[in-house]
């Protein structure tokens, strides 16, 4: 009767600590887990591709966006039954040394609006300079996932971004589109 | 560039020791005064308490700081599974236990808190003290003492197969 009042009263002595200290470990590991994901933030850094102004950003009225993050034209016109082109009516710029992998794509349907019957082409080409070699596929303005297709930009390059608008025969001056472009950044290296 | 590993790391390690050493005393209770697991327990939640201070001032505390005290807290945890080794061998003169405690808990534990420590000061140099060791190194040493445990516990489970190959060589 003894032992067996000792060994009850041993392992429930044992039981009474492994769960204390069950307890206690698990909590310590939680506060360590949550203490690991405060640590490690998401920092904000200058990204390493950016738009800047080119040989004929003035006429395309071209502005760049806070840290070069988007380019907006607010000056672009086309002429009816004729191809008018912008050679460089901007930059993207790699400041980065390495390589960055870059597509520029007329996404979906709705990134037109206005009178977009009244084109009768708009594409945008990728260049390595004005005039200069083409960089990827040519951009179909009006064709949902139409894109320059992923290119790799070399570190510390400028490649120019070329707009060619042709407006129908009938078209007025008083026609306007509205397009929107975007830049995909993938697999930007780190510091 | 941030350590994977935070310096409370190390109290973490540090509570799991005196866990384990409580456990360990209440096994060995005819061995040991009674209140032992029981302060072990106090010591581990001592250190719970240490990491909910270190949470709250964790911008106050610089990383030199937090890796200090959690160092001193794991060194004290270490101080403590030796001294019960020392407490068995030296004053109760149970020395077969005291190396058996020695093979099975202090040396792994003494070796996994050096392989914790030079990783961590090898991924952020906080201290001039502790050499930078490389991790490759590291995790060749780590295998190399896991090779020889597994020697260890075969030679143990059987000894006479190991004599008697032995003896065959002689």
């Amino acid at each position: 009767m003894d032992v067996r009042k000792i060994l009850h009263s041993r392992w429930a002595k044992i039981s009474t600590l492994l769960i204390t200290s069950m307890i206690i470990a698990t909590a310590s590991a939680a506060v360590y887990n949550y203490m690991y994901m405060e640590s490690f933030g998401i920092s904000a850094k200058a990204a390493k591709v950016t738009f800047v102004s080119a040989a004929d950003s003035v006429a395309a009225g071209f502005t760049a966006g806070t840290n070069g993050t988007y380019a907006y034209f607010n000056s672009m016109a086309g002429w009816p039954n004729a191809t008018r082109t912008y050679q460089a009516a901007c930059g993207i710029q790699n400041s980065h040394t390495a390589s960055v992998t870059i597509e520029l794509k007329f996404d979906q349907a709705g990134d037109w609006s206005g009178d977009t019957g009244q084109v009768d082409s708009m594409t945008v080409v990728l260049r390595d300079s004005a005039g200069g070699t083409q960089q990827g596929s040519t951009i179909n303005v009006g064709t949902a996932g139409s894109s320059t297709t992923a290119i790799g930009i070399p570190g510390s390059t400028t490649w120019v971004v070329e707009w060619n608008i042709k407006w129908n025969a009938n078209a007025q001056g008083t026609h306007q589109v509205s397009v929107m472009l975007t830049l995909i950044v993938t697999g930007e290296p780190g510091e | 560039m941030p350590s994977l590993l935070l310096p409370e790391m190390f109290v973490l390690l540090g509570i799991d020791v005196f866990l384990a050493i409580s456990l360990l005393t209440c096994l060995l209770d005819k061995h040991f005064p009674t209140a032992v697991p029981y302060l072990y327990q106090m010591a581990a939640i001592v250190g719970f308490g240490h990491l909910l201070v270190s949470k709250g001032f964790m911008s106050l505390f610089g990383e030199h700081m937090r890796f200090w005290y959690s160092i001193i807290y794991l060194v004290v945890a270490l101080a403590n599974v030796i001294a019960v080794n020392l407490y068995l061998g030296v004053s109760r003169k149970l020395w077969s236990l005291a190396k058996i405690l020695f093979g099975g808990f202090t040396f792994p534990i003494s070796l996994m808190f050096s392989f914790f420590i030079f990783g961590y000061v090898t991924l952020t140099t906080p201290s001039s003290l502790f050499p930078e060791v490389p991790m490759g190194l590291l995790c060749a040493v780590l295998v190399g003492c896991t090779f020889v445990l597994g020697i260890g516990v075969f030679v143990s489970i059987r000894p006479e197969m190991v004599r008697n190959r032995l003896e065959k060589r002689r």
